[in-house]
């Protein structure tokens, strides 16, 4: 579902403003039944820390402490301002966010070590855990830790997989939504 | 009570002079006012609507020109609209145009009031300077704009104006924006806090609105987000040298690189709010 961001002039300053989008977007959550959602910002030139706190900040809060299934999500139509804003609410509530800002997927409100597995888990189509470990130089333990983050942030994607020898495991990637809103 | 903006940009300065009678006219005298800033006209808006409005009266600028801008802001206009007696030289015949450069005292009463100003100072901006100027101004006045609708309560509303100053006068090229009302100001809105009921004056309630997590409404104390808004406009307009001076009630504080916060004489209505930022190039002073 792709639920475009309401503004008279291209600008979101208000918390009033924040809550009538939140509102809508929860209407719209209620009623489908897609498993992707993006938050799309296009033609909105700037917006304040309140409004994000209010619309996105809240939002992500929701959704992230409700009892379901990890549902992928985006944010688009963010410029280099803009995602700063963002940056900033999410950093501030322990919330992260993929988000498409001037065209790059980028992980909003990340420390440096959710940052870095993020984008090494952007070059690598599948993977486990123990691969990714590998690639950032760092123990499964910790991978595992800042991959369920992220898997519940929606910014993975995981399915279990069969292993040569024996058993099972989880093998993740960047969720496949995604490359319908990420310019090729 | 007689109230007195005298000189160069009173309401910036720490005491605007009052001498008071018990009766309840109020007498705004601006017949010293030398150079006016937008917020010593949006503090003389929310002043003259704090009061009754059959009683209150706007003595204009013996001084001509500043006479003229004050009408050019739509001082005595709006002031007069609410019933307000204006006295002083007459507007001129001619209007200049230089709504490219500055947005008259406005007033506010409501969201879709509040979003427009916004959204005209985001214009003004974006034209004289650019989108990355205008964007972070849009940053720093909607915390300012947010407080206002969320924690003045004021039954009067509030009163923005902005301008852009080329430096051709005064040698500094900038943007100036003020937003006043004449609510209950901050120490009241923290106090309606439990948390914060303890702030003993408005000298405490400034000093504890700078700080991170504070905030006058109760079901937001300790939730992530929440009263940051001013702390974030500090640090924002550190980050390109800007200024602020905030007032509310008989506390001011002023903010460069450094802090400034007193008490004075004189408890002004609500809360006012005044943010420079300097150009350079086309561009942010940073």
């Amino acid at each position: 579902m792709k639920f475009l961001v309401e503004s008279e002039r291209g600008l979101l300053t208000t918390r009033s403003e924040g809550e009538a989008n939140r509102r809508k977007l929860e209407a719209a959550i209620e009623s489908q039944q897609d498993g992707f959602l993006e938050i799309c910002f296009d033609g909105i030139d700037a917006l304040t820390i309140s409004f994000a706190d209010e619309f996105v900040g809240r939002m992500l809060t929701e959704l992230q402490s409700a009892v379901r299934e990890p549902m992928p999500i985006l944010i688009t139509g963010l410029n280099e301002d803009t995602a700063i804003e963002l940056d900033v609410v999410l950093d501030r509530r322990h919330l992260v966010s993929a988000a498409l800002v001037d065209g790059d997927l980028k992980l909003l409100g990340a420390d440096r070590y959710l940052a870095s597995t993020f984008t090494a888990a952007k070059q690598v189509e599948n993977f486990t855990p123990g691969q990714l470990a590998g690639e950032i130089d760092t123990s499964v333990q910790n991978v595992n830790n800042r991959l369920k983050v992220l898997l519940m942030a929606g910014t993975l994607e995981r399915t279990r997989v069969q292993v040569s020898g024996g058993g099972r495991e989880y093998e993740y990637r960047i969720p496949a939504s995604f490359t319908t809103a990420v310019p090729a | 009570m007689i109230v007195v903006f005298s000189g160069h940009q009173p309401a910036l300065h720490d005491s605007i002079p009052v001498f008071g009678s018990e009766d309840d006219t109020l007498v705004l005298d601006a017949t010293k006012l030398t150079w006016a800033s937008p917020m010593d006209l949006t503090g003389l808006a929310a002043w003259a609507s704090a009061g009754s409005p059959l009683r209150t009266s706007l003595l204009l600028p013996e001084n001509p020109s500043l006479s003229n801008y004050l009408h050019r802001m739509d001082v005595p206009r709006s002031m007069s609209e609410q019933g307000v007696a204006v006295h002083g030289p007459r507007a001129p015949e001619v209007r200049e145009e230089h709504s490219d450069q500055l947005i008259e005292v406005r007033r506010m009463d409501g969201q879709s009031d509040v979003s427009l100003f916004a959204s005209d100072v985001y214009r003004l901006v974006n034209t004289n300077v650019g989108d990355k100027a205008a964007r972070v101004v849009h940053s720093l006045l909607g915390e300012l704009l947010d407080n206002v609708t969320r924690h003045a309560r004021s039954e009067s509303g509030s009163f923005g104006a902005a301008q852009v100053y080329t430096g051709a006068t005064t040698g500094r090229a900038g943007i100036e924006i003020s937003v006043s009302d004449p609510g209950r100001g901050i120490l009241a809105a923290l106090r309606s806090n439990p948390a914060f009921a303890g702030i003993p004056d408005c000298r405490g309630a400034i000093d504890a609105s700078l700080q991170e997590g504070v905030t006058g409404d109760a079901e937001m104390t300790d939730v992530p987000g929440h009263g940051n808004g001013l702390p974030r406009v500090v640090t924002q307009l550190r980050t390109h040298h800007g200024r602020m001076v905030l007032r509310s009630g008989d506390a001011v504080v002023r903010i460069t690189a450094r802090r400034r916060l007193r008490t004075v004489s004189v408890s002004v209505p609500g809360t006012w709010a005044w943010i420079r930022l300097d150009t350079q190039d086309g561009r942010l002073a940073s």
